[in-house]
């Protein structure tokens, strides 16, 4: 790659919000089917004919907060699926998505597991990538040497991960804030971790979580509902009906003054993380939140960190604010980057911001402002199939109600000053995890 | 994997015709603007976006990133949207804006809900020859991008090492020299180098407009007319001819920066597409590259990552998409226990195996059904149909080698001949 288009900001928040539809409309935007399979698998679809093309996740409560005592044993065995089958080798795996354009992909955070096949939808290319994608669920074998090489090729992903200062301080804010809690095991796991993992664990690991009790099954695309019956029939008679995972426990907030972690790392720039623990996907704050921190710090190039610490002193190139709504609860946190010997001054400016918004909370103009961003940029978040996949995963993994995307808009409306400030209370300014990176 | 993207969507061979698919409408403002439309009804969205031919291959010495600085500043204030206005109207219209600089193009885009259209085109309007441009302004701005090239280049390895290969590899090319600029011109920009570069190239005879979505094409025409067609085009320095040296031999280059792991990158010299140039070269490339690393099936991932268990991760990078001969990129991570030296021989003898062992019908085969496969896929964001258009356009391509681009590929033979030259 010799450039990437340099933008005019990148965000490092990846933060799920689902918007909403434009104010005046009140229609279905998107009818999302659901049903059981015979195993009891809930299954979630949405028909998008336009395109000839489908996706399916299949998700699984196997996240790295299920990891225990084998920090990155989620993460690794969903690596394994397709290194490997009763049938199949790892070359032979991948000719065979390949030959029909499919692509497969097996992602793990803290709380999910998920794997993707996106497919054209003609049968000729279909049927052979549904297929091979349903041998995984099952079949897979954890060879040795797969084992053995995939383990190395893990021990280098830590490596890249520490050099890359966002992650490293990403890691140690996970770790500080959540303690003993699972939420502060490292998804990739750690150099002692990963060695001790074996055949018997990884089998163990796919046994026990990749079984129909633990599943979800999202489609979208070019197919009809009786034959997307069909597809989650097929995928699910590959999973035992097992056990359901232990949900996480809610973390306990155990700090009572901030708390500055120093990093030293020898870069440029001082990498800046604070913040405290958040909200899960369903807290009944989950709205105000949003809508608030859409003006402290989530809307791009408007919102009052965006201002106060880039726009009015140049005191960085990135910097926002966000909740991540996980199954017990996420994070909030602010991140942002300045040049070392102005670290402290952008830290104390960024936390004087978070006081003020604290204290005197949004003005009626800054909230209906933020209503309209979250308002209007929301069809754009379900235009693509992808799009629609990634709303369709959360509603069913999250068991949020199947009219969520068409009331999201009424309940961002809905939010006014007083809630805001309420629901913002739970932050404590004078209570943050601090993480500072640099020299 | 940034270049895999700018490439898809190039008409159809195997499959049934595409339905989905609208045509691109193509107009021509008396002021030179060039407009591009494609309809996408499948959400009621729009992506807007302009496309000024100048970036950092443009830019001469002592003011290196003067076109990143200036997109930087296009966000502080117009005469009619004056500071803080015009990101507070498209929020408030609900939409997401944002813009980028690469070497051979500066875009800024709006994406909203299609009623709101206008409001792209108002603003952009206004940005296009209006720009306030205040001192105060520049030095915090400056500051910002000073901090960009911090994070993105100067505490990433990886990206100081493309940095200092591509000053290697491009001897008299303007490819040589950063899109975010060097350091020091940084320091010593000033808010006059922007406004002399903006007014040397920014005019609606410099600019695409490139609209993707929920619209009528006709409509997008009158309303382009309504806000663009009194902006006056101006004269447009001639660009002398810019042609690269030869390597005369091999370059190595050894950076030594705080890192955790070794990399490895390799470079060779390659054509590109050209207008009016009839050459095969730039398709047999693309399909090499995937025939390397297009995959998990992939040469690379096959025989270094998996057989030889040499390389973590191994890729090779092109894009036919260039307006000046660009390179053909080998990047590869060592696994502990082999030496770069080792991964170096492996790379080339994949190379090589290129040149004396013809590819097999059923893996050509795949790498087709691939690429083919990746440009419907990429049909599901508008994001992607437009960066497509605007980047041919902005180079002075036409759009319909988009069309054309199965085809060749899908024409493409087991080969005598490779258009990379290794020593």
């Amino acid at each position: 790659m010799r450039v990437k288009p340099f933008f005019y900001f990148l965000t490092f928040l990846s933060i799920f919000i689902i918007g909403t539809t434009q104010a005046e409309t009140s229609h279905v935007i998107l009818k999302i089917e659901h049903w059981s399979t015979k195993n009891g698998i809930p299954v979630y679809f949405v028909a998008k004919n336009e395109i000839p093309i489908i996706d399916i996740g299949v998700l699984f409560h196997a996240g790295s907060a299920q990891d225990n005592n084998s920090p990155g044993i989620a993460q690794f065995t969903a690596q394994m699926l397709d290194q490997g089958t009763q049938n199949l080798n790892a070359d032979q795996i991948a000719t065979r998505f390949e030959a029909v354009g499919a692509h497969y992909s097996a992602n793990t955070n803290q709380d999910m597991t998920v794997l993707n096949l996106r497919s054209l939808s003609a049968p000729q290319f279909f049927n052979p990538a549904l297929s091979t994608f349903s041998t995984l669920l099952k079949d897979a074998t954890f060879p040795d040497l797969a084992i053995n090489r995939i383990k190395k090729q893990m021990l280098i992903a830590l490596q890249q991960e520490a050099q890359i200062p966002s992650a490293i301080a990403a890691k140690t804010f996970y770790q500080t804030l959540y303690g003993l809690h699972p939420y502060a095991s490292p998804i990739l796991g750690n150099k002692i971790s990963i060695k001790q993992l074996s055949q018997e664990k990884l089998l163990n690991s796919y046994h026990h979580n990749y079984v129909a009790k633990n599943a979800m099954i999202a489609i979208v695309g070019n197919v009809r509902q009786t034959k997307a019956m069909t597809i989650a029939e097929q995928l699910s008679t590959m999973l035992a009906k097992g056990e359901t995972s232990i949900p996480v426990n809610a973390p306990l907030s155990s700090h009572f003054k901030s708390h500055i972690i120093k990093v030293p790392y020898p870069s440029k720039q001082t990498t800046i993380f604070l913040g405290q623990i958040g909200i899960a996907v369903k807290d009944p704050d989950y709205f105000p939140l949003v809508v608030g921190n859409q003006i402290l710090g989530g809307g791009i190039l408007t919102s009052k960190l965006f201002n106060e610490v880039r726009n009015k002193r140049g005191l960085c190139y990135g910097i926002s604010s966000g909740f991540k709504p996980l199954q017990a609860a996420g994070p909030f946190l602010i991140v942002l980057q300045t040049r070392r010997d102005q670290a402290a001054k952008a830290l104390s400016l960024t936390q004087q911001t978070l006081k003020n918004f604290l204290a005197k909370g949004p003005t009626p103009q800054e909230l209906q402002g933020a209503k309209q961003a979250l308002i209007g940029s929301f069809p754009s978040s379900i235009a693509s199939n992808e799009g629609i996949l990634a709303a369709t995963e959360k509603i069913g993994f999250y068991q949020l109600p199947l009219d969520y995307l068409d009331t999201y808009q009424q309940k961002i409306n809905s939010v006014n000053l007083e809630q805001i400030r309420h629901a913002f209370q739970r932050i404590k300014s004078e209570k943050m995890i601090i993480v500072m990176l640099g020299k | 994997m940034f270049f895999k993207k700018i490439l898809v969507y190039f008409g159809l061979l195997f499959l049934s015709p595409l339905g989905w698919a609208g045509d691109v409408h193509e107009y021509h403002l008396k002021n030179g603007l060039t407009v591009l439309v494609k309809e996408d009804h499948r959400a009621p969205v729009v992506i807007s976006e302009i496309w000024y031919k100048v970036g950092s291959s443009y830019e001469p010495n002592g003011i290196t990133g003067v076109s990143h600085a200036l997109e930087h500043m296009m966000f502080r204030g117009t005469k009619k949207f004056g500071p803080g206005v015009l990101e507070k109207i498209v929020s408030e219209n609900g939409g997401e804006q944002n813009a980028f600089t690469d070497s051979d193009f500066t875009t800024y885009y709006q994406k909203f809900s299609a009623d709101k259209l206008a409001v792209s085109f108002e603003l952009e309007a206004d940005r296009m020859r209006n720009l306030l441009l205040r001192p105060q302004d520049f030095l915090k701005e400056i500051q910002v991008v000073m901090e960009e090239r911090r994070m993105r280049v100067d505490d990433n390895p990886q990206e100081i090492l493309l940095e200092r290969l591509n000053a290697a590899a491009f001897v008299a090319s303007p490819y040589h020299h950063p899109v975010i600029g060097w350091k020091n011109d940084l320091q010593n920009m000033t808010v006059e180098d922007l406004r002399k570069w903006y007014e040397t190239w920014y005019a609606p005879n410099n600019a695409i407009l490139v609209v993707v979505g929920d619209v009528k094409p006709n409509l997008v025409y009158q309303l382009a007319q309504t806000y663009f067609s009194n902006l006056k085009p101006i004269t447009l320095p001639k660009i002398k001819p810019e042609k690269d040296l030869s390597p005369l031999g091999e370059k190595r280059l050894i950076i030594r920066t705080p890192a955790q792991l070794p990399w490895l990158v390799m470079a060779y010299p390659v054509p590109v597409i050209k207008q009016g140039v009839n050459s095969q070269d730039p398709y047999i490339l693309d399909l090499i590259a995937t025939l390397l690393s297009g995959g998990n099936s992939a040469r690379f991932a096959k025989n270094l990552i998996r057989g030889q268990q040499i390389a973590a991760d191994a890729n090779a990078f092109y894009n036919p998409v260039s307006r000046l001969d660009n390179l053909f990129l080998l990047q590869a991570t060592p696994i502990p226990g082999h030496t770069l030296s080792e991964l170096e021989s492996s790379l080339l003898k994949q190379i090589k195996q290129l040149q004396t062992f013809s590819v097999n019908t059923e893996e050509l085969t795949r790498a087709k059904a691939q690429i083919t496969a990746d440009k419907i896929y990429r049909e599901d964001s508008i994001t992607a149909e437009a960066f497509e258009l605007g980047s041919l356009a902005a180079i002075n391509l036409p759009w319909q080698i988009k069309q054309d681009y199965l085809k060749r590929i899908n024409a493409i033979t087991p080969y005598k001949r490779l258009p990379i030259n290794i020593c």
